[in-house]
């Protein structure tokens, strides 16, 4: 192993023992992020090298309490650990200095599964205040594997360029783990017991990795037949083999307090129990409560109007290029892709920039002070039954501004199942880009009135828009847990780790990933989806040119002009050819085309029509109106925005999906196209079904 | 330290989820109950000793001290776990 130059080390943990931070420190920003297949897991692998050149790829994998997994992202440890055919070298094991016992449980686990192994212990600056000591020297001749003192927070990442430092020390002793033969832990009787004692001469090299293929049986069948078909010929009871993995726990805590014992001391009365007293007030029946609500206020009031400052100016700024590139440029038709095509989609991208930092700012914020677990915590009881986390109240909430960035923010839920849950179901929330839609159709079809003197009838008609969404959204989910299958069964069992003050690196780290993550994740599908519509809505079969060339010289009639160019685009032309479809819901192929171009956004939907009605694309919502209010509808010879038309407009909008960043960014966070497509139908599906039954029953 | 608090045992047993805000007790029948190996992992164990720190405002889940671990758990898992009340009325450590 030593010849090799090219190390692979995994990087385990307990959740909160600050493994991330010390993953940031050793190596730097050279990290990749890669996925593991079929599931939402990041796989992050960052490289550094040691002094003597040697090569150290390091992997980051999820946090867990031992190698028996509850979740989709604990597996993803045994999987690499057990499963993986490009094997890992070497572990070290990150521990938190306050709860050095139970993070030893997985520790043990690691050892008996023959790992050479390194045991980190973390958040050492502590150990002072707490009345915490710890006897190195005696702890690594009872491991028999090097034992690492650190605070990852207070360590300088930059010590090895200058020779010194915790991580340079660190680095210096990692090669050491090569050099151990860790102690064993693992209770040989758990295999007599169960009569597999014969496991012992028949088959392979290590006992415990042979007891792990056989408890983990039910969950890798296939894996467990690939490494050791004989293991699947053994009887498997189920019940006595939990019974033996309880006694296992029971042996292995046994072994770690004799250990400790000797080698750790702790002045209890040095307890602090800030986190207790910080929690009297925070998870309090009524300030807890008020508390949460005005985070979340915050993080709405953030991402809704903070961000628009810089959204505007984003959008301002390519408006400027745009227009001075059309200036300086030939026109035609790569003028035209580069700035309505290409700058126009790098601008579609980009425009979500500020809301994702926003929202990532505060997400990291609240996850490192360790107050994420206790938003589940207040909130499990509303939202477990529908199958979300108490954290999908986040990305819920967030998606009242924009579905991008809730979508996004729905990382940070440790359970797959409800992660994804949370994913599908947040595009139902009401979003900024509705809000041009609603306002312009509910001043047309509700009266500027007020219900019993006080409720104005039109702000009535939004809040109910807005719940609308927020029903649906939880009766999706709900449906949704139903029809996921997890073959974990939900328990409820969550650590409450202890308040920390954050450290802005980390958080920083977490802002830019997640900008890198959707710019060049997303970024890419959107830009490519903006190309395609800008195509569609600029081009046309033969004709569509002689007018373009007629047209040039009748100036006085730009406006209608741009409506006769869109009417005969090929959008125009699908508008036009949807309209059969769109007939029931009490639509015209104008609305018709407006719908197709909402996809680029929803508030499209406004200037598109403002373009066909001719009424010029700059905002003048008041003519506008004027406009769709004398439409006649030439089918039903009625008007075309009636009361029962605007209520299908509205409820079309509340629940189809029409926005293809959304899709984007599903698929950038899913990492297949599978859920967007399902996303897509389902919602579209829904959207048509209510449109339908409102508009036949309101004409 | 155990040794001093078994002697505070009353003898009562009963449900984690008897316990009141403040209380101590230590669990036990862990193995009998068949509780989930999580909850054992992360250090719930014959003997240990588990406070009772609060209940979530709309009513679950609940929120221990078990052993040196704050963990929140559901109320059927807090039904599930047996344990023996400790006597902490005037003796704090």
């Amino acid at each position: 192993m030593m010849d090799k130059k090219k190390i692979k080390i995994a990087l385990v943990g307990n959740p909160n023992t600050g493994k991330t931070s010390l993953f940031n420190k050793l190596t730097g920003l050279h990290k990749k992020v890669g996925n593991y297949p079929g599931i939402t897991v990041n796989r992050i692998s960052g490289q550094f090298n040691l002094e003597d050149g040697t090569e150290i790829e390091l992997i980051d994998l999820p946090g867990t309490y031992s190698l028996h997994p509850n979740s989709k992202d604990e597996e993803v440890v045994l999987k690499e650990l057990l499963f993986n055919d490009e094997k890992i070298d070497g572990v070290i094991v990150v521990a938190d200095v306050n709860n050095l016992k139970r993070n030893m449980i997985l520790l043990t686990e690691i050892m008996d599964l023959g790992y050479p192994v390194m045991l980190v212990i973390n958040m050492c600056d502590e150990m002072k205040k707490r009345g915490i000591s710890i006897d190195t020297n005696k702890l690594e001749n009872l491991l028999k594997i090097p034992v690492f003192l650190i605070s990852a927070k207070k360590a300088k990442a930059d010590g090895n360029k200058k020779g010194k430092g915790k991580i340079f020390e660190l680095k210096k002793r990692i090669l050491e783990i090569f050099h151990t033969k860790p102690k064993l832990f693992f209770p040989k009787y758990n295999l007599t017991s169960l009569n597999l004692g014969f496991l012992n001469q028949n088959l392979n090299q290590n006992l415990y990795k042979d007891w792990l293929l056989f408890t983990e049986q039910q969950n890798f069948k296939e894996k467990v037949a690939h490494q050791n078909p004989q293991i699947l010929e053994l009887p498997f009871d189920p019940k006595s083999v939990k019974r033996l993995l309880q006694k296992e726990v029971i042996k292995r805590y046994q072994d770690i307090n004799n250990i400790l014992s000797q080698t750790y001391t702790i002045d209890k009365s040095k307890a602090s129990g800030i986190t207790e007293r910080i929690d009297r007030i925070l998870l309090h029946r009524i300030w807890g409560l008020l508390i949460f609500a005005i985070i979340m206020f915050s993080v709405f009031q953030s991402i809704f109007s903070l961000a628009t400052i810089p959204m505007d100016w984003i959008d301002a700024q390519f408006a400027i290029l745009n227009s001075y590139l059309k200036s300086v440029l030939p026109p035609g038709q790569l003028t035209g892709l580069l700035t309505d095509g290409i700058i126009a989609g790098i601008s579609g991208v980009l425009i979500f920039v500020p809301q994702i930092a926003i929202l990532f700012l505060f997400i990291a914020l609240l996850e490192e002070m360790g107050y994420m677990s206790r938003i589940v915590f207040l909130m499990d009881k509303i939202m477990q039954p529908f199958g979300l986390s108490g954290k999908s109240v986040v990305p819920l909430l967030s998606g009242t501004a924009c579905a991008v960035p809730a979508i996004m923010g729905a990382r940070t839920i440790e359970n797959s199942k409800e992660r994804l849950i949370t994913i599908l179901t947040t595009p139902f929330m009401t979003c900024s880009a509705r809000l041009p839609v609603y306002t312009i159709i509910i001043a047309l079809i509700i009266p500027d009135t007020k219900i019993f003197g006080i409720i104005n009838a039109q702000g009535l008609a939004l809040f109910f828009l807005y719940f609308l969404g927020f029903a649906m959204a939880l009766v999706s989910a709900y449906i949704l847990s139903k029809v996921i299958k997890n073959k974990y069964k939900r328990y409820f069992i969550l650590e409450m780790p202890e308040y920390k003050l954050p450290i802005l690196k980390n958080i920083y780290i977490t802002v830019i990933d997640k900008l890198k993550a959707f710019v060049f994740g997303a970024g890419k599908i959107i830009v490519a989806f903006s190309i395609i519509l800008w195509f569609l809505a600029t081009h046309g079969p033969d004709d569509y040119g002689k007018y373009n060339l007629r047209s040039k010289h009748s100036i006085e009639n730009t406006q209608s002009t741009s409506a006769y160019k869109l009417e005969h685009s090929y959008l125009g032309i699908m508008g036009k050819n949807i309209e059969p479809a769109i007939r029931p819901l009490g639509y015209d192929w104008k609305i018709g085309i407006a719908l197709l171009t909402s996809f680029a956004a929803r508030e499209v939907f406004v200037s598109t029509l403002s373009t066909i009605y001719s009424v010029g694309d700059q905002g003048n919502d008041h003519l506008l109106k004027e406009k769709m209010a004398n439409e006649i509808n030439l089918f039903t010879g009625k008007k075309t925005f009636s009361f029962a038309v605007g209520i299908s407009l509205l409820l079309f909008y509340a629940f189809a999906m029409q926005c293809f960043s959304t899709l984007a960014t599903i698929k950038n966070e899913t990492k297949t196209w599978k859920w967007p497509i399902i996303v897509f139908f389902y919602m579209t599906g829904i959207a048509y079904i209510t449109a339908f039954f409102a508009y036949q029953i309101l004409k | 330290m155990l040794h001093l608090q078994f002697r505070n045992i009353l003898n009562k047993d009963m449900k984690l989820i008897k316990l009141k805000p403040g209380e101590k007790a230590i669990a036990f029948g862990c193995e009998k109950n068949d509780l989930p190996l999580k909850l054992m992992e992360m250090g719930c164990l014959d003997g240990t000793e588990i406070i009772f720190l609060k209940r979530a405002p709309l009513g679950s889940p609940y929120y221990y001290k078990i052993g040196d671990t704050r963990i929140a758990i559901d109320k059927e898992l807090a039904r599930k776990i047996d344990i023996k009340l400790l006597n902490d009325g005037q003796e704090k450590n």
